[in-house]
């Protein structure tokens, strides 16, 4: 379909851009994200403070800026270790032999059976609300998705015609694995953690709305959200904010995945 | 009776009028008659094929020429102007069989429809029907019941002569209709479309790379190479005395594998 | 066909007790000691004699083999222990609140496919044209909105300032809207996506154009050969989607204060009342695997492919 190569442009220079806004946090942010000054309180945007301030009088743009960085530090950081431990686990039911796959699939159902937001807040909550809880949580709670999706690839990937033939010379092991089966799944791996980023901004932002994530006064936006509830009519900005940031997050992510997984297919044929 | 008349057929790229994929292709076809289509592969065969049952993939489509089924004219621009002259009047029967069968419906039911839903009998009639048409194909009656998968590749392509006595087509165009085939079933199968043409009087258009399936099957022989059509005409003189250079290349490259003198 | 039913469920029944594995973990694992916080929750001030006695009768220093076999023979029979917070059957406590996830559940999964299928058959028979491209960008969209927000959204904008809708609880009929909607929402979007690619896919299917050239009537294929092809991808998305749902939402049932299984599990998770928290996990668990398997039977009825016992010939 048209477009795709325009939407992953989109997506990526967005990410890029919150990035950047993240990682420049400590010199662009107008005022401390902490500093509270009840006197302050509940203010509208202003030139002071562009995005006004929150009930204790905190400015609510820099609480953004930082917020982004443990948001999306947080995210990297468990997809990188949510997909490993996928990884791992999934070529392990590949390849370590039927009674080793049954088992792992047992698993994997076990854990596929309950909706992601619940195991990963029961997980996450009763590991203790702190930003290591939310990773350990949305790492247990999220690994089966991966093993599942990287036991397909590596099947179908197993079984190609020249894997085959390879195998079939007597190549096998970390030489298979390294030369012909990973070499494979790099691009539809890729793809996966576009489509899932969005997912795992989401679920850490999510936690912090119920109390169960990073905890205040970190500022971070699910749990800003949280806090935005009690003033919903008189300070609209409050619950804009940080909406938009998780929102504009996830776009990023989830444009970069809908560009990528439409690349490269030819217009359809006609119907009837 | 003219069935079927072809002239300066040209298919390709819409807007790639200047490098059409197949071009002069000219054909005719009398009622009874079988007409083979021949060439190495990629040479053009099965697209014109297609053409002639308006089944071109998208985007290929007609560039120009002029196609008469039964006398009439088709609208070339239009991809569904065949739409109402498929099945009954001209009948396409693809090159593998094992996708044009719909894996979720049995064998018996895909004969049927083409009786009740295309030539509009009682759905009771087409069924009955449907099992006496598989066993007039060789296959027992029971595996109606049963579904494409559970079927090898030989027992598949004679459900789709089946449907092919089943609709009863004007003209019938069989791309590589016996390739896969072990030498028994391909026997057969082209014994099945002989049955046809002569009991029904359908013409035939059969599309293959082996020459030894024309020879004898089909009254006329065209040759395609590299998209154009470089020689037509009677089959027994085209084979002995082939005038175009392609055609006597493809002739002796057969010899040579049968293992006669060149 | 029933042996490979059995295999799947004793599959089934073994990803089961793996759940109740991990749930028992819970309990042995969180930090805590549960006779202090049961005795706490009571409001008593809980001194070492009383905690060591309650420990005692909960036989919480036994080992933990014997720990884990006696919770697993009572969960068998249903005994799935007692709330720490208010005592009752901790099934109970799930039971009580299971209708008013149902009711959620139900009108969402409705809504769900209703946006879902119209979406995906829109965009497909448009594929190409704006209204597709319109459908795509509006999905994406959609599925980026975080739908605690999307609901605090609707709350502030329909609710607050035009005032036509209840805002939170459950009650009349009016208290469905807006949580139903929000919880269908990214579902919708997502699986609208999904639905048009099957239908692009099955309609690009070699059997398709065979069928056309038999001549069929375009009706005739699109409900004998397309349909019975798109529908066991979709089945299963249903399947799971349904299943998820009846677990009920943990977000959206705390934004709108929906008194449903979702609420349940962030007050028992927040207030560390674990025989509640394994209640909800191994009810949600199984309930999603009968209706996996639920849709697997109606997938094996639809595609033979999917059905290995019947038996196959060399190809």
């Amino acid at each position: 379909m048209i477009g795709n190569r325009l939407l992953i442009v989109i997506g990526s220079s967005l990410m890029l851009v919150l990035g950047l806004a993240a990682l420049a946090a400590p010199w662009i942010a107008p005022h401390d994200p902490l500093a509270a000054d009840p006197a302050l309180r509940l203010q509208p945007p202003s030139p002071t403070f562009p995005f006004g301030t929150d009930q204790i009088g905190r400015c609510v743009l820099s609480r953004l800026l930082w917020g982004a960085r443990l948001s999306l530090g947080t995210a990297a950081v468990t997809l990188a270790l949510t997909t490993l431990v996928g990884m791992v686990i999934g070529l392990a039911a590949t390849f370590g032999g039927r009674f080793v796959d049954r088992a792992i699939g047992v698993a994997v159902d076990a854990f596929l059976a309950l909706p992601g937001m619940m195991l990963t807040m029961v997980l996450a909550g009763l590991a203790g609300p702190s930003t290591v809880g939310v990773v350990l949580g949305l790492t247990a709670a999220s690994w089966a998705w991966w093993a599942r999706l990287v036991r397909s690839l590596a099947l179908s990937a197993r079984e190609q015609e020249y894997v085959l033939g390879a195998r079939a010379v007597g190549v096998h092991g970390p030489r298979l694995l390294l030369r012909y089966i990973l070499p494979q799944l790099r691009q539809p791996l890729l793809a996966a953690v576009a489509l899932r980023a969005g997912w795992v901004i989401i679920a850490i932002s999510a936690l912090g709305f119920l109390g169960l994530g990073i905890q205040p006064p970190a500022p971070e936006w699910g749990a800003m959200l949280q806090e935005a509830r009690l003033h919903l009519a008189t300070a609209p900005w409050l619950m804009l904010a940080p909406g938009v940031a998780v929102t504009a997050a996830v776009l990023a992510c989830n444009l970069v995945a809908e560009g990528a997984q439409h690349l490269g297919e030819r217009p359809p044929r006609e119907l009837l | 009776m003219r069935v079927l008349e072809v002239s300066g057929l040209a298919i390709g790229l819409p807007g790639g009028q200047a490098h059409p994929l197949v071009r002069d292709v000219e054909l005719a076809l009398d009622a009874g008659g079988a007409v083979g289509i021949t060439g190495e592969s990629g040479a053009g065969k099965t697209l014109t094929a297609c053409a002639l049952s308006g089944l071109l993939p998208d985007p290929i489509r007609v560039l120009g020429g002029r196609v008469e089924i039964l006398g009439e004219p088709v609208d070339v621009d239009d991809p569904r102007a065949f739409r109402r002259r498929r099945g009954r009047e001209v009948f396409m029967v693809f090159q593998s069989p094992a996708g044009a069968l719909d894996p979720t419906a049995r064998i018996g039911g895909q004969v049927a429809e083409a009786l009740w839903a295309v030539r509009g009998w009682t759905r009771a009639d087409a069924h009955r029907e449907s099992i006496r048409l598989l066993e007039s194909v060789g296959l027992d009656g029971r595996l109606s019941r049963r579904y494409p998968h559970q079927l090898s590749g030989g027992q598949r392509q004679r459900v789709l002569i089946a449907i092919a006595f089943a609709l009863k087509p004007r003209i019938l165009v069989a791309d590589e209709p016996t390739s896969g085939l072990d030498e028994a079933a391909r026997r057969q199968v082209l014994a099945l479309v002989r049955e046809l043409r002569d009991t029904e009087g359908t013409a035939v258009v059969l599309i293959t790379h082996d020459l030894r399936v024309l020879a004898g099957n089909v009254d006329q022989l065209v040759v395609v190479h590299d998209g154009c059509q470089v020689e037509a005409g009677p089959t027994g003189a085209l084979l002995r005395h082939p005038a175009h250079p392609h055609t006597a290349e493809l002739v002796r490259a057969f010899r040579r594998l049968e293992g006669a003198p060149p | 066909m029933t042996r490979t039913l059995v295999a799947r469920a004793m599959h089934l029944v073994a990803a089961l007790f793996v759940v109740s594995v991990g749930a028992f973990a819970l309990f042995a694992l969180a930090p805590g000691d549960p006779a202090e916080a049961i005795l706490r929750d009571r409001n008593e001030a809980p001194d070492p004699a009383q905690v060591a006695a309650l420990r005692q009768e909960l036989g919480l220093d036994d080992p933990l083999a014997v720990r884990s076999a006696r919770w697993l023979v009572r969960a068998c029979r249903g005994d799935l222990g007692h709330s720490w917070r208010t005592g009752a059957p901790a099934l109970a406590e799930v039971a009580r609140r299971a209708p008013a996830t149902l009711q959620l559940a139900g009108c969402s999964f409705l809504l769900v496919v209703l946006f879902s299928v119209a979406a995906g058959v829109v965009a497909a028979f448009n594929r190409g044209r704006p209204a597709d491209h319109v459908l795509r960008i509006a999905s994406v969209l959609t599925i980026s909105l975080p739908n605690y927000w999307l609901g605090l959204l609707l709350i502030s904008v329909v609710a607050v300032q035009i005032g036509w809708l209840p805002v939170m609880g459950r009650g009349s009929p009016a208290h469905l809207i807006l949580p139903a909607l929000t919880l269908s929402a990214g579902a919708a979007a997502l699986q609208g996506r999904v639905l048009r690619a099957t239908l692009l896919q099955v309609m690009a299917a070699d059997h398709i154009r065979f069928a056309q050239a038999k001549g069929l009537p375009p009706r005739v294929i699109l409900l004998r050969h397309a349909l019975p092809n798109a529908l066991p991808p979709l089945v299963t998305m249903w399947a799971v989607s349904l299943g998820h749902l009846l677990g009920g939402s943990v977000v959206v049932e705390t934004v709108f204060a929906w008194p449903g299984i979702g609420q349940l599990t962030v007050t028992s998770v927040l207030g560390r009342d674990i025989p509640v928290v394994q209640a909800i996990l191994l009810t949600v668990a199984a309930v999603f695997m009968l209706v996996n398997l639920a849709a697997d039977l109606v997938n094996r009825r639809i595609d033979p492919r999917l059905d290995r016992s019947g038996g196959e010939a060399s190809p």
